[in-house]
């Protein structure tokens, strides 16, 4: 059984050239799912919705990725879900709030595809 | 501002080179290096935090057109859509807008980046423009330009 991942940005650009990234990566991809904002990730997460990896970019309109990821982890919908948070934060105060807040690793855009690749098998690896 | 320019200029190249993938050229700091005539796109990047203000990004189709072809490995003869460029172009002024504050105020400065317009102008309205600082660039050979405005 391949993975299934969620990417959570507000760009479709994004989520598109994303998506292609991962395709062309080793991971045994089974689906991907795209949200645009942290609310509608979270809706598919609370309708029981798992994954096992989640894109999640910061700055969205409606619901940000550090509200998402709050919610998600106080109502326990993440499950097994690895996270990793693909933005252009770049603050100390935000990398431990997301580090407290259990996200594997953080990668800050422009993101290039070897990089994407590397850290997408480590934190697979790491976790499996 | 001279220290503004620098950062915008880096950050700039960064983003078109490493994110866009286009041969970056330097430009004349001039509105001379547009179409005039022609529509122009502009995107603006609010932040707020120690210092407020705004990023914005000014061009025109035919380098929006190249942006987006080269995000989403499309050939020239595919047709895009005008949400498509204006995704590019918002996505442009977010990569430009945090890559800036972080390499102008460094990562123990917290921002937040709560609001994005983007939207289509006349030459009147980029004439109006008076960013602080700004700097221009060509991508693929289209012309670019990225201002950047501090209230305090």
């Amino acid at each position: 059984m391949g993975i299934k991942i969620l990417i959570v940005d507000d760009s479709s650009i994004v989520r598109k050239s994303l998506t292609k990234t991962l395709r062309m990566t080793e991971l045994d991809v089974e689906s991907v799912v795209e949200s645009e904002n942290g609310q509608l990730a979270l809706d598919r997460l609370n309708k029981s919705e798992r994954f096992d990896l989640i894109f999640l970019d910061i700055n969205m309109p409606v619901m940000n990725g550090l509200e998402m990821l709050q919610n998600a982890r106080k109502a326990s919908v993440l499950g097994d879900a690895r996270v990793i948070v693909v933005s252009t934060e770049g603050s100390q105060i935000r990398a431990q709030q997301l580090l407290e807040l259990g996200v594997n690793a953080q990668l800050r855009k422009p993101v290039r595809p070897e990089s994407l690749s590397e850290t997408v098998m480590e934190v697979m690896r790491k976790t499996a | 501002m001279k220290h503004i320019e620098e950062s915008l200029s880096q950050v700039g190249n960064l983003v078109l080179e490493e994110w866009a993938m286009m041969m970056v050229d330097a430009a004349p700091k001039a509105l001379s290096i547009f179409e005039l005539d022609a529509p122009f796109y502009v995107s603006t990047a609010t932040f707020t935090g120690v210092f407020c203000g705004e990023i914005t990004v000014v061009c025109q189709s035919p380098f929006l057109d190249c942006l987006t072809r080269n995000l989403l490995s499309m050939s020239s003869e595919e047709a895009l859509d005008e949400p498509m460029k204006q995704d590019s172009l918002r996505e442009l002024a977010n990569l430009v807008s945090g890559n800036f504050l972080v390499e102008t105020y460094g990562p123990e400065t917290t921002f937040e980046l709560p609001r994005f317009a983007s939207r289509m102008a006349d030459r009147k309205e980029i004439e109006a423009l008076k960013p602080d600082a700004s700097i221009c660039c060509a991508g693929d050979g289209f012309p670019v330009l990225m201002g950047c405005t501090i209230h305090g």
